[in-house]
């Protein structure tokens, strides 16, 4: 491992908002509006730090960095004690755009709980969350990724009930952390007994000496429950309304983050750890099942919600379930040989639409915080009339709706067309439930733009007026980032998606990066 | 092939190819609604009538959020009365899913045959 | 021959499941957990294990006959992540006995369906 500068750059990305975070209570003494710039400026810098990780990652291949050296011992064996990072490019890709939604939301969030007591705390949650999912993304280690998967719940839990602190909210953080508690639990027992059989952590080394034997299939079970149920899919999502719902907007926007995280924790345990090892199509066919399940059931049960938050926890967790159905479309693929033909497409569809996804949702839970900023109204039934008074909101209302409903020009409906097109070669029922799926979306998004933008003026929101600007930055930045994936999502596809699908693909060369 | 295609197996996606369309159908449209007369507005209609009662004022008329779809979630009362059962809020449920779902992966990874 | 620590491992995890499955009580849930926690790192523990070994921190010991030393530092590692994570569960807790007044989770379901 050579340290010149450049393969630095993920160590940093990771140390620099951890170090930041707590010491944010230092800077908070001198009052918010200088601890808001000073967020700012460290989740600016992690940005930058991550976009060239990308940009190396891109260039040159895999950057592996590793703390600590490996031991010799004298009796010849050298013991590998030390901890590694792998970064490809789909780690690269999504550390970006889990920081670029952490920092959006955090700008969001300075106007949003602007006057909820003293807010030091939250931020240092924050700076620590963003520093946890970068080192989830980025790992290289069984281990590592059980610890930043708990940095990140700890924290999670921590900004869902700090702000509000009112049973309801305490309620939810409870329960996502006995949640999350537990499926860190079960994720750690199969990571021991995936260390019992091959005595190493690294993904890369325990791949290459994957036999599939049964306790390497108890290991992925174990692996795979946890991390299906941090990421919310049926029948494990009822923690997700709870949390998203009762958490403040901008936070909401960072949870969408957090269950991504496990999904690409879901993704490259399934590639890079197992891929080619497994015995055949029965877990690409699992995963696309219970991507059937999470689209269905979540949308449905959107469509009876009253509160508008929880509606759109709702919807979440069906946009969970088209990256499952193209990613396990493409695990399939993998097996049966077809990935030239319609695999690879499948998961650059599912990869194209995470991304898409943490955009979209984002944009939606700000415009619910815009809603609930102003009217101080959570249930859906008492809005109505809002167009007149808040015009940004609702064009970014639009640009959302639109695009999680999957129609065109927006990102939404590049990456499912993607999706359609690939999972139609497997089987044509599976593209009628996608598309089902994405008409009652639009139904759910039409109903609550009728009931919350349309109709009669209503007396006491008279004159509200629009949000403040900071959150209108939030909000217009993550409209024109929906409508220029839409309109090129090529671009887009052909510069980072592919790399990555192709690193998820490959796993020789996954492994091969570490050794 | 443009230069702005989205390859995808069964076909292609372009978007500017697609707003270049919709222009020229939305003014094709306006062309057509040009035609009609002009001398017609809104205003000129009669007042609504409702069975012979008295308007009510635009302000109590309100439709709300779960006035909508009445119908449809109507006909699919079964379906909401087992996912209302399911989604009960207990933590103890919650749980009980999850190791549910460990059961249903062990039993078809190991238990079961290849498939 | 089956070895004795992994039958405590089996066990410790069914009382820890039963706690958080079959009691309504907030604080039996957090005992539940802490119970599967201490299962998965004794679970841990015993695949560091060697029959007469010597812990892998004095230098000078004999290197033929030692335990591995990884486990032992992922226990710790879990042992302090488990700590922060009993304290935060204990205070929603409290918060939510304060709010609800009760910890039965038959009452604590506020948000549902």
């Amino acid at each position: 491992m050579s340290a010149s500068v450049p393969t630095n750059y993920p160590i940093f990305a990771i140390i620099i908002p951890l170090i930041a975070g707590f010491a944010a209570p230092i800077i908070g003494v001198f009052g918010s509006k200088i601890r808001n710039i000073y967020v700012t400026v460290v989740l600016g810098i992690q940005l930058i730090l991550t976009g060239l990780v990308l940009n190396t990652v891109l260039s040159e291949g895999i950057i592996s960095y590793a703390i600590g050296h490996g031991v010799p011992v004298p009796s010849g064996l050298e013991v590998p004690v030390r901890v590694v990072f792998e970064v490809d490019a789909i780690g690269a890709f999504f550390g970006l755009f889990a920081i670029l939604s952490i920092f959006l939301a955090s700008i969001y969030s300075f106007s949003y709980l602007e006057g909820k007591g003293n807010l030091t705390g939250f931020y240092t949650l924050v700076l620590v969350m963003a520093a946890g999912s970068i080192g989830f993304a980025y790992t290289g280690d069984l281990f590592n990724l059980f610890v930043f998967l708990e940095v990140t719940s700890i924290s999670a839990v921590g900004l869902v009930a700090y702000p509000k602190r009112d049973g309801l909210s305490a309620e939810a953080a409870f329960k996502f952390l006995v949640i999350s508690v537990l499926g860190g639990l079960v994720y750690l027992f199969g990571v021991g007994i995936l260390y019992g059989q091959y005595d190493v952590l690294s993904i890369a080394a325990v791949a290459e000496r994957m036999q599939f034997g049964i306790a390497d299939k108890l290991a992925l079970i174990s692996i795979f429950s946890a991390l299906a149920m941090k990421l919310g899919s049926v029948p494990m999502h009822m923690w997700v309304p709870d949390a998203y719902g009762e958490s403040p907007a901008p936070v909401s926007m960072m949870m969408v983050v957090i269950s991504q995280l496990s999904l690409y924790g879901l993704v490259r345990i399934s590639f890079s750890l197992y891929g080619l090892n497994l015995d055949g199509t029965t877990l690409g066919w699992i995963i696309v099942v219970l991507g059937l399940l999470t689209m269905f059931v979540g949308v449905t049960m959107a469509l009876i919600q009253k509160k508008l938050k929880r509606l759109m926890a709702y919807c979440a967790i069906s946009q969970i379930g088209y990256i499952l159905l193209g990613v396990g479309a493409g695990l399939i693929a993998l097996k049966t040989g077809a990935i030239a033909e319609y695999g690879l497409k499948a998961i650059e569809g599912g990869l194209f639409h995470m991304v898409n996804d943490v955009i979209y949702m984002g944009l939606l839970f700000l415009t619910a915080g815009a809603l609930i900023y102003k009217t101080k109204e959570r249930s859906l039934n008492e809005l109505g009339g809002l167009a007149r008074e808040m015009p940004v909101t609702v064009i970014a209302f639009i640009v959302g709706a639109g695009a999680i409903s999957g129609i065109p020009p927006f990102n939404g409906f590049a990456s499912k067309f993607l999706i359609y097109e690939s999972v139609y070669k497997i089987n044509p029922f599976l593209t009628a439930v996608a598309m089902l799926v994405s008409v009652m979306t639009l139904a759910i998004f039409v109903k609550v733009f009728q009931s919350a933008f349309l109709g009669p003026e209503i007396t006491e929101y008279k004159g509200v007026g629009e949000v403040p600007t900071k959150m209108k930055i939030s909000m217009v930045i993550l409209s024109v980032l929906i409508i220029l994936f839409g309109l090129f999502p090529n671009l887009i596809v052909n510069e980072f998606v592919e790399p990555a699908a192709m690193a998820l693909v490959d796993q020789a060369k996954y492994i091969g990066g570490m050794l | 092939m443009l230069y702005m295609d989205l390859v995808t197996p069964g076909g292609v996606w372009n978007p500017i190819v697609f707003i270049v369309f919709l222009a020229i159908v939305g003014f094709i449209s306006y062309l057509i609604y040009q035609l009609g007369e002009e001398d017609v507005s809104p205003a000129q209609g009669s007042k609504p009538f409702l069975s012979g009662n008295p308007e009510i004022s635009k302000e109590a008329h309100r439709m709300s959020g779960s006035n909508l779809y009445w119908g449809l979630l109507e006909s699919m009362e079964k379906y909401y009365k087992l996912m209302k059962k399911m989604h009960s809020g207990l933590i103890n449920d919650y749980i009980f899913w999850f190791l549910l779902v460990i059961v249903a992966l062990f039993l078809i990874l190991i238990g079961g045959s290849k498939i | 021959m089956i070895d004795i620590h992994y039958i405590a491992v089996i066990l410790l995890l069914s009382i820890g499941f039963y706690g958080i499955l079959f009691k309504r009580n907030l604080i039996k849930t957090i005992i539940g957990l802490s119970i599967i926690e201490y299962a998965v790192n004794l679970f841990l523990i015993t695949l560091a294990y060697v029959d007469g070994g010597v812990a892998a921190i004095y230098t000078l010991a004999p290197h033929e006959n030692m335990v591995f030393p990884v486990p032992h530092a992922l226990v710790l590692t879990s042992i302090v992540i488990g700590l922060a994570t009993t304290a935060l569960m204990l205070g929603l807790a409290v918060n939510i006995y304060q709010k609800y007044d009760t910890l039965d989770t038959q009452f604590v379901r506020r948000l549902k369906e």
